[in-house]
């Protein structure tokens, strides 16, 4: 077994754009061992890993996992129970709305792992990290921490036999760090079989896997066992081991750091004061009373895990939030938000990575030091010495997009920076920067401090890091547990590192909270004692883990999908409301306001004649029931009467028009229509006609009794009412347009926020991905044609008149057809705002223009016809205005249906299609 | 002032990047306001043309046929002849808009002075073509027989119909213009929103907040970049698209409907910074962007005349900008009105804008005072 491979990487490159992320990399990872992956930012860990987890397509070379070649589809597609995958950033493949157990449900799902198993397997995993007491927190709502470990629950749910970590540890806190490696070694003591990536950027923690794997450059420099790699440096431990192996350009600070002790100016005002600050959303306090006061030139370093308050804590010094009590001041006055001198004279930087990704590294520095109004003439010195400082010449005309996490770290503090501020807040600047980047960062900021003596704020998980501060505060939940030099800290615990200090604290207030009610505790002791049952019971599980090939797995992927999105659906009431109510709401507007029902329009006279044969002529105008006279119109010519009056209808009668009459020289009336509206213009028309008609033949024929040679019928419609057309119509363009809204965003928001990473690792096809997040819109839309039919019989009094069940079961096919393509144009675009505009675009059209609701489609032109039948608008069109307004049922629709069905079956595969299953 | 300006300049320079960097979004924006323009105004016709005929011939008489060839394009198609039983069919799938059915014996019939009807049948769910249509059919169908009886007289008044503004009742010109209103309103609704929303869910709308620069300068800079982008590609289809290639003459000034349409253009951006407050995520925004633009944009008069909007509804209408903007952009364009004319929809519009945009920064303000 120990001498079979798991991974073979062979010649591997891969480029993105210009960069070259990795070059002719070949590594052999043999089954059973542990392996840490160490390197600098963009020297290619996390593409290695992607091409080795399949989510990424292989450009040049070959990977073969388990001997078998991953190119292949059939290989991923088997391969993906074997393999798992966590993805670098934090919790990046959970769905924050969803909690930790439905979460963890989710993936369980995907493997189709049976429930009895499942359940078994979830308690296990929940127990051993501890999180069983938050089974039901949302995601979104745990710590860094938790979440990390949430991710690694998820990824182990289906006991893969490759286990590939992509910096599970980065942005957690210390405690939270051990308990996870603790927890990864006693899973790994109990599943003795399993390889294990890991890549990180805290070296000293790879220190305790059996291998180490160093790369820079695209390039794997060394790969060996890690003990023999720290003796042949001839090193004490692997970080300074792995200094060496580097070339000496990229090794950081050598040496160590001095930094010239903090010298106290007496009698100067603090540069940052807080006073009881709190801070809470709804009932959880995010801050809880915390005070500190900052001297000037200090660096005042923040300590604790994720979501105890640090960021919160900072947003409150930038005023970007408000206490909820107590108070700060910063420079020596109050925090106020509309103070924009205060703004200029501090530095910030975000956790999150908060520049524009559109805007090129350059763009984004140029835009920042506009906006801080840096004098023009310098400008562009300054942003050369901010690009050279931090390293980004390389890419300064590159976007941001396509960096990795350090570069664009060390780009935003190149931006907080640039203006020279005062003070520096910096939320995690060093989360996810390698070791040689991040002494770089410190070199620079303790340069700062000393030199510019400019006050520096802040945050860290680097123990090291810490260590460096004037003094430190550590935080848990809110509170501060102590401050002070580190130093002074770590000898009142007596500990023998700083970072041993910093857990005592937080174990001691843990304990004093009572034990069980701290995720972050009692999480490794329970593994083990589990380990030694599990092992019995493991046999049991290898048997069960065989997925279930066959038609009832597939189906269950599809509901997992379903479900998923259902609940997340579920969640978002305003989305839900949104849905149902926008439809109701077009309904009854469109319904009661348009019409082409004939409303009177106004006309007005120019009588040149003023006989009795013209006055005459006139009231026959007059007596119409669809014209009224304007009687004194302002304007002079017809033209201006129709500009201003607003008349559509001008009736010019010449001089001497009944005199012509009398004598049967044929006079001349002259009628003026606005033409604006064509359709209006041409309703005047055939009044003026009708009347003319009317009028001539009472004239030729006094004598003679004339009857209308004619019977109309309207028919579906005898009163002629615009809402039984209208209503109908609208129902048509709801069901097409406000589904497809919903479903164009479903793709490209995974894409965004990083969870279509679950499809790329899990053995679902894209076409069950697709189908199941399809299924609860179809659900949604439908549910919104049934209260548009309640509404238009109970409050519009349009009842369908023919077959309800007919009409129901187009709506199902057509809100099938319209959630398909909006999932179609979703599986193409690439951002959120062009999916959107992009499905409203597209489906505008035809639906309103060429799916006969408005405008025949006998009437229209070759094009307009082929552009409407392209599309389910106008077919359900047919359905809808047959069954509501013509009495129709089943036996007339057959071939629409059929149509219909087929739009829904095309666009899913199409989108299927654009969609693919990997990243490039 | 003077950095109040500056950063203003700086912000929107930076939007116009944003917007002009995701080349999908600007082929959606191009295509609607050019092959979508044409195709709707080369495809579709709002007056009756083209309406299809039937007729069930009882009679098969010489009058009959008569009949039959008078019916003509460009109004109607040519009439087909078709049995009862088809008939029924055919007006259920929408298949003939009108069917005109003349009994038997109708000829000897009228000889014989008995007055014997014909039976026109109208599928009045066509509600575009039904009321003019059957206007029109008995119109020509009374004048054939009118001729029949009467055949040595003619008709005592020449009738002499003109059509002002356009000529032809050309409905390219009406599509066209409406359908740039139309594009104008959905890009400019959505563009800003979803900048906003954008800018929040990245995060980078928490790192304008720290600089020192104001919410409303921030506010501003999107309204008058996405304005100024949309403005600039409309202006361009309008004269390039909708006058060159549709040939449609605009018979007032182009700059005014520039300047009016500018007006506008902020009015409805506003409008998308409110939607985007009350909607903070993308797929919220469009579930309720979407319905919005269709209620302004259909009920604004551009599809059908305000005249025929009920009086509840045109009174609410009267609120809406789209409303204004599409009387003055036909005033403008078609009507030939000068300033002198549309001035009062010009001030209406500059109010309905100073409205929006106080209240979408008011908004917007405080949106941004509670986001944490």
């Amino acid at each position: 077994m120990a001498d079979e491979i798991c991974v073979e990487v062979t010649d591997v490159s891969h480029s993105f754009g210009k960069t070259r992320a990795l070059d002719h990399v070949s590594i052999r990872i043999p089954r059973g061992t542990t392996v840490g992956l160490v390197g600098a930012d963009g020297v290619g860990k996390s593409t290695l890993m992607s091409l080795m987890a399949g989510t990424r397509i292989i450009q040049s070379g070959k990977v073969e996992v388990f001997g078998l070649d991953m190119s292949k589809r059939s290989t991923r597609d088997a391969l993906s129970h074997k393999v798992a995958f966590m993805p670098q950033g934090l919790g990046r493949n959970l769905y924050k709305t969803l909690s930790v157990m439905e979460n963890i449900n989710f993936h369980a799902s995907l493997f189709g792992i049976p429930r009895k198993e499942r359940k078994a397997r979830i308690e296990r995993l929940l127990e051993a990290t501890a999180l069983d007491p938050f089974a039901d927190r949302p995601a979104g709502k745990l710590s860094g921490g938790m979440k990390q470990k949430l991710s690694l629950c998820c990824a182990l749910v289906h006991s893969p036999d490759f286990l590939i970590l992509d910096e599970p540890t980065t942005g957690v806190d210390p405690l939270s760090r051990r308990q996870f490696w603790e927890l990864l070694r006693s899973l790994m003591k109990e599943t003795p079989g399993m390889t294990v990536l890991v890549s990180t950027a805290y070296i000293d923690e790879a220190e305790n896997f059996e291998n180490v794997v160093v790369m820079d450059d695209g390039k794997i420099i060394c790969h060996e066992n890690t003990r023999e790699f720290i003796k042949r440096e001839n090193c004490s431990n692997l970080e300074d081991a792995y200094m060496k192996a580097l070339p000496p350009g990229k090794r950081g600070k050598e040496g160590g750091f001095h930094i010239p002790p903090y010298e106290d100016v007496p009698g100067e005002e603090p540069v940052i004061e807080a006073q009881h600050l709190t801070k809470r959303f709804g009932s959880f306090t995010a801050v809880n009373d915390v005070s500190f006061r900052i001297r000037k030139g200090e660096i005042f370093g923040f300590l604790g895990s994720n979501g105890c308050g640090k960021s919160t804590t900072m947003k409150m010094l930038t005023g970007l939030l408000d206490p909820t009590s107590g108070y700060a001041r910063v420079l020596g006055q109050p925090i106020n938000a509309e103070d924009l001198a205060v703004r200029m004279k501090i530095g910030y930087m975000s956790q999150a990575f908060s520049l524009y990704e559109e805007l090129t590294v350059r763009e984004n520095l140029e835009l920042h030091a506009r906006l801080y109004n840096l004098p023009k003439d310098q400008r562009k010195d300054i942003i050369q010495k901010s690009l050279e400082r931090f390293g980004l010449t390389g890419c300064a005309d590159e976007k941001p997009s396509a960096l990795p996490l350090g570069v664009k770290q060390r780009l935003q503090l190149a931006a907080a920076c640039q203006h020279g501020p005062q003070i520096l807040i910096l939320d995690e600047p060093t989360s996810g920067v390698d070791p040689a980047a991040r002494d770089m960062f410190w070199d620079y900021l303790i340069t700062l401090s000393r030199e510019e003596r400019v006050t520096i704020f802040v945050t860290t998980h680097f123990m090291n890091e810490a260590a460096r501060c004037d003094r430190i505060s550590l935080m848990h939940r809110g509170k501060v547990l102590a401050v002070g030099a580190p130093e002074e800290l770590r000898e009142s615990k007596k500990a023998p590192t700083l970072e041993e200090a910093f857990i005592g604290y937080l174990e001691e207030e843990i304990a004093r909270e009572g034990g069980n009610s701290s995720p972050e505790s009692g999480a490794a002791d329970s593994t083990e004692k589990k380990a030694a049952e599990e092992k019995q019971d493991r046999p049991a599980q290898n048997g069960g883990r065989q997925h279930k090939p066959g038609l009832f797995y597939n189906i269950s992927i599809i509901l997992s999908f379903a479900y998923r999105e259902a609940v997340e659906l579920i969640r978002d009431p305003i989305r839900l409301s949104f849905a149902i109510l926008g439809a109701l709401i077009l309904e009854l507007t469109v319904a009661y306001g348009i019409s082409f029902d004939m409303t009177p329009v106004g006309f007005a006279v120019i009588d040149h004649d003023n006989s009795k044969e013209s006055r005459e002529l006139i009231r026959e105008f007059e007596g119409n029931a669809y014209l009224y006279r304007d009687e004194n119109p302002t304007g002079n010519t017809a033209a201006d009467m129709i500009r201003h009056d607003g008349v559509k209808l001008v009736i010019d009668i010449p001089q001497r028009y009944g005199e012509k009459l009398v004598r049967n020289e044929l006079p001349q009336v002259n009628f003026l229509i606005d033409g604006a509206f064509p359709s209006m213009a041409d309703n005047v028309k055939s009044y003026v006609q009708g009347i003319m008609t009317a009028y001539e033949m009472s004239l030729a024929a006094k004598d003679l009794r004339v009857k209308s040679p004619f019977e109309v019928r309207f028919s579906y419609n005898e009163n002629f009412k615009s809402v039984y057309v209208m209503v109908p119509g609208i129902i048509m363009m709801a069901l097409m347009m406000l589904p497809c809204i919903m479903t164009a965003l479903g793709v490209v928001r995974e894409k965004e926020l990083g969870t279509i990473t679950n499809l790329y690792t899990c053995p679902a096809t894209v076409f069950q991905f697709l189908l199941g997040k399809q299924l609860p819109y179809i659900a949604l839309a439908f549910a919104s044609f049934l209260t548009m039919l309640i509404t238009a019989a109970a409050v519009l009094g349009v009842p369908v008149t023919g077959s309800l069940a007919a009409l129901s079961y187009g709506a199902l096919l057509t809100v099938m057809a319209s959630t398909a393509f909006g999932l179609l144009v979703s599986s193409f675009v690439k951002s959120q705002i062009a999916a959107l505009l992009g499905a409203a675009v597209i489906t505008i059209l035809p639906t309103i223009n060429f799916s006969g609701f408005l405008y025949p489609i006998s009437t229209l032109s070759a094009g307009g016809k082929i552009m409407g039948m392209a599309f389910p608008s106008a077919w359900f069109n047919l359905i809808s205005l047959g069954t509501f307004t013509k009495g129709l049922g089943f036996e007339s629709f057959s071939r629409m249906y059929l149509y219909l069905f087929g739009f829904f079956l095309c666009y899913l595969l199409l989108a299927t299609l654009f969609l693919r299953k990997q990243e490039k | 002032m003077m950095s109040f300006i500056r950063n203003l300049a700086v912000l929107t320079f930076k939007e116009i990047k944003s917007v002009m960097s995701d080349v999908i979004m600007m082929i959606f924006m191009i295509y609607l306001c050019t092959v979508a323009v044409v195709m709707a105004a080369q495809n579709i016709t709002t007056e009756v043309r083209n309406a299809s005929v039937a007729i069930t011939d009882h009679d098969g008489s010489a009058i009959s046929r008569k009949i039959a060839a008078a019916i003509v394009p460009p109004y109607f198609k040519r009439p087909e002849l078709i049995s009862d039983s088809e008939m029924q069919a055919a007006m259920d799938l929408g298949e003939y808009t009108f069917v005109i059915d003349i009994p038997p014996d109708f000829e000897e019939n009228r000889a014989r002075g008995l007055n014997p009807s014909i039976m026109l049948i109208v599928d009045a769910t066509a509600m575009t073509q039904a009321a003019a249509g059957t206007s029109y059919l008995t119109s020509i169908i009374q004048k054939e027989l009118s001729f029949d009886a009467k055949s040595s007289r003619l008709e005592p008044v020449r009738t002499e119909v003109n059509v002002l503004f356009n000529p032809n009742s050309n409905t390219v010109w009406h599509i066209g213009i409406t359908q740039m209103v139309g594009a104008l309103t959905l890009l400019t609704l959505m563009l800003t929103g979803s900048a906003v929303i954008r800018e929040k869910e990245r995060g980078t709308m928490e790192h304008l907040l720290v600089m020192p620069i104001t919410a409303v300068e921030i506010c501003l800079a999107k309204i008058i970049a996405n304005s100024a982008v949309i403005l600039t590609i409309a202006g361009l289809s309008m004269w390039f698209v909708v006058r060159g290639f549709l040939g449609v003459p605009f018979a007032g000034s182009f700059w005014l409907f520039i300047g009016g349409s500018l007006v506008y253009l902020i009015c409805v951006a506003s409008l998308g910074i409110l939607l985007s407050i009350e909607a903070p995520t993308m797929p919220q925004f469009g579930l309720l962007c979407l319905p919005v633009y269709i209620i302004l944009f259909m009920l604004s008069g551009a599809l059908t005349p305000v005249d025929n909007i009920p009086d509840v509804m045109r009174r609410i209408m009267t609120f809406s900008p789209t409303t204004d903007y599409s009387s003055f952009t036909q005033d403008v364009l078609i009507r030939g009105a000068d300033i002198h004319t549309v001035y009062p929809q010009l001030l209406v519009m500059g109010g309905e804008s100073v409205f929006f945009l106080i209240l979408s920064l008011l908004g917007f303000r405080s949106m941004l005072s509670k986001q944490g």
